[in-house]
């Protein structure tokens, strides 16, 4: 019993001279701007990039509408940071024991297109833009690593990617149509919260091509318009322009996002 | 007259009195040294001083100068930063400083990722705290600037250097003034490890000294194992190349270098010791 008690003691203090530090890797994430969406405008203050470790041997597989991985086996959102002014992602600087992120991988950041109908930032994700692959460095790195450089290396990363539609979102349909002074209300039933939903109209049935609606190219479920309908079901709500000089119009709903 | 010549040959007398005062030397001396740092290159720095005047002695907001550096206003990114890599605990963690306008070096928080997928942010002091111990390596990240020198400043130091060497990577330095040959006589690497077994370089300690343009040159510590040929004992206790011949290098005041520890334990880096 002493013998043994004196054989672990040895190997604690064994384990404690031979303590050694164990030393973080670093990297930095940022972007040298202007950063565009797919329609050309400057990326806003406030919207969001990601920092996805990807797998060795895998690519990096995209994102969902409602933000998630396609391909989170070999996709890891490691982090997150945000456009400053110049339309560019901000400087962060992250470390992480080396064994969380394994070397051979490569790590991209992925610029987001997350605007609202009203303009603002912080919706469902419409495009995405990704950046040329960084090495992950492993656990003997004696340099200082950074991503988000782009592929040209040239400065802009653009969110001209889509999105693509989760899994299971079901067929939408208009479940109702209130016409107001100036405006009519569409509503929205069979709708998923992750989905983005886009309202297209046109005058005529046998003539033309369906059109977006101004104000109504990312409807979204949120608090503010999610409504009960006649039959009990939740309804999402879209608002749209009514056109001066209107007489006939159709309307549809798509879901946005590939599939 | 004979009065003019008593007082001439008074003040004669005292002049050669003052004469004979010491004067009295200031307690300390500074100064500043360069460093080629290039633009756009991350370098590793060492100072060799070890205080320096008025508030914030031997620390990094005094320590590197600002001076001809890219500052700005609100975009770390679009300044010089110096990188320092120190213990948090058991941890070796990194610290970011950036060079703002007006406000010189300022912390970055860091995100320290953690295996649950959370962040806990890492705070550095700031720059007029963190103590810099002569012998400390660390990094200064440049931008793209016209100016390749950052001048290192601070009191210079009577007392030898003495920088723990743990297994595994260590970013330090020689704290000198003037640029030192690795294998010159004035630097003692007592504690250094060579591979006495097998005289394999890849079981030995390792320094990977900066080439200036994001690269390294490697040298190896060399122990002669017994029974090795005698034209193996001018290598004997020196730095070698991976070609197994002396290495000729000189590395500049100021400039840092990894120390890759293979040896069993730690050991006291004393350059100065006799």
């Amino acid at each position: 019993m002493r013998q043994k008690i004196f054989t672990v003691c040895g190997a604690l203090l064994a384990a404690a001279a031979f303590a050694v530090p164990q030393r973080n890797l670093t990297l930095t994430v940022s972007t040298e701007g202007p950063d565009v969406y797919a329609d050309g405008q400057p990326v806003q203050v406030g919207e969001t990039y990601l920092l996805v470790y990807v797998k060795q041997g895998a690519a990096f597989g995209g994102l969902y509408s409602d933000g998630t991985l396609v391909d989170p086996e070999n996709n890891t959102i490691a982090t997150r940071a945000y456009a400053v002014e110049g339309a560019k992602c901000g400087f962060k600087a992250i470390q992480y024991a080396p064994e969380l992120y394994a070397e051979g991988g490569s790590w991209v950041v992925v610029l987001l297109d997350t605007r609202k109908d009203d303009g603002s930032v912080g919706g469902l994700v419409a495009g995405q833009g990704v950046s040329a692959a960084a090495a992950v460095a492993g656990a003997g790195s004696t340099s200082l690593s950074a991503a988000g450089k782009t592929a040209s290396g040239g400065a802009v990363l653009a969110a001209a990617g889509t999105t693509r539609t989760p899994g299971g979102t079901p067929r939408p349909e208009i479940a109702a149509l209130e016409p107001g002074e100036g405006a009519v209300n569409v509503r929205i039933k069979n709708f998923a919260s992750g989905a983005l939903y886009e309202v297209q109209s046109r005058t005529s049935l046998s003539d033309g091509a369906w059109q977006g609606e101004p104000g109504a190219s990312r409807v979204q479920a949120s608090a503010g318009n999610v409504v009960r309908g006649k039959s009990g079901a939740d309804e999402l709500s879209a608002p749209v322009q009514r056109q001066a000089g209107d007489t006939v119009r159709f309307y549809r709903v798509v879901v946005k996002g590939a599939n | 007259m004979k009065k003019v010549m008593m007082f001439t040959a008074v003040l004669v007398m005292a002049g050669l009195a003052r004469a004979q005062i010491p004067p009295i030397e200031g307690g300390n001396v500074v100064g500043f040294i360069p460093v080629a740092a290039a633009a756009d290159v991350n370098s590793i720095i060492t100072v060799p001083f070890e205080a320096c005047m008025g508030e914030g002695a031997g620390k990094l907001a005094d320590m590197v100068s600002t001076n001809g550096l890219t500052s700005h206003a609100s975009d770390p990114d679009g300044a010089d930063q110096l990188v320092v890599l120190t213990l948090d605990g058991e941890d070796q963690v990194y610290y970011y400083y950036w060079f703002k306008t007006g406000d010189g070096w300022t912390p970055i928080t860091t995100a320290k990722l953690m295996p649950d997928g959370s962040e806990v942010a890492k705070n550095p002091p700031a720059a007029s705290a963190f103590a810099v111990s002569r012998g400390l390596g660390f990094w200064i990240k440049r931008k793209a600037s016209e100016n390749a020198t950052v001048y290192l400043k601070g009191q210079v130091t009577e007392a030898a250097q003495s920088t723990a060497i743990a297994p595994g990577l260590n970013l330090v330095g020689y704290g000198a003034v003037e640029a030192f040959a690795l294998n010159g006589a004035g630097v003692n690497w007592t504690g250094a490890y060579g591979d006495t077994v097998t005289g394999n370089t890849a079981n030995s300690d390792k320094i990977l000294v900066s080439n200036g343009s994001g690269g390294y040159n490697e040298y190896f510590f060399f122990k002669k194992p017994a029974g090795w040929p005698s034209a193996y004992d001018a290598l004997d206790g020196k730095w070698i190349t991976k070609n197994y011949a002396v290495a000729d290098v000189t590395v500049p005041a100021g400039k840092g270098f990894w120390y890759l520890r293979r040896g069993a334990g730690s050991f006291n880096f004393q350059p100065d010791a006799e």
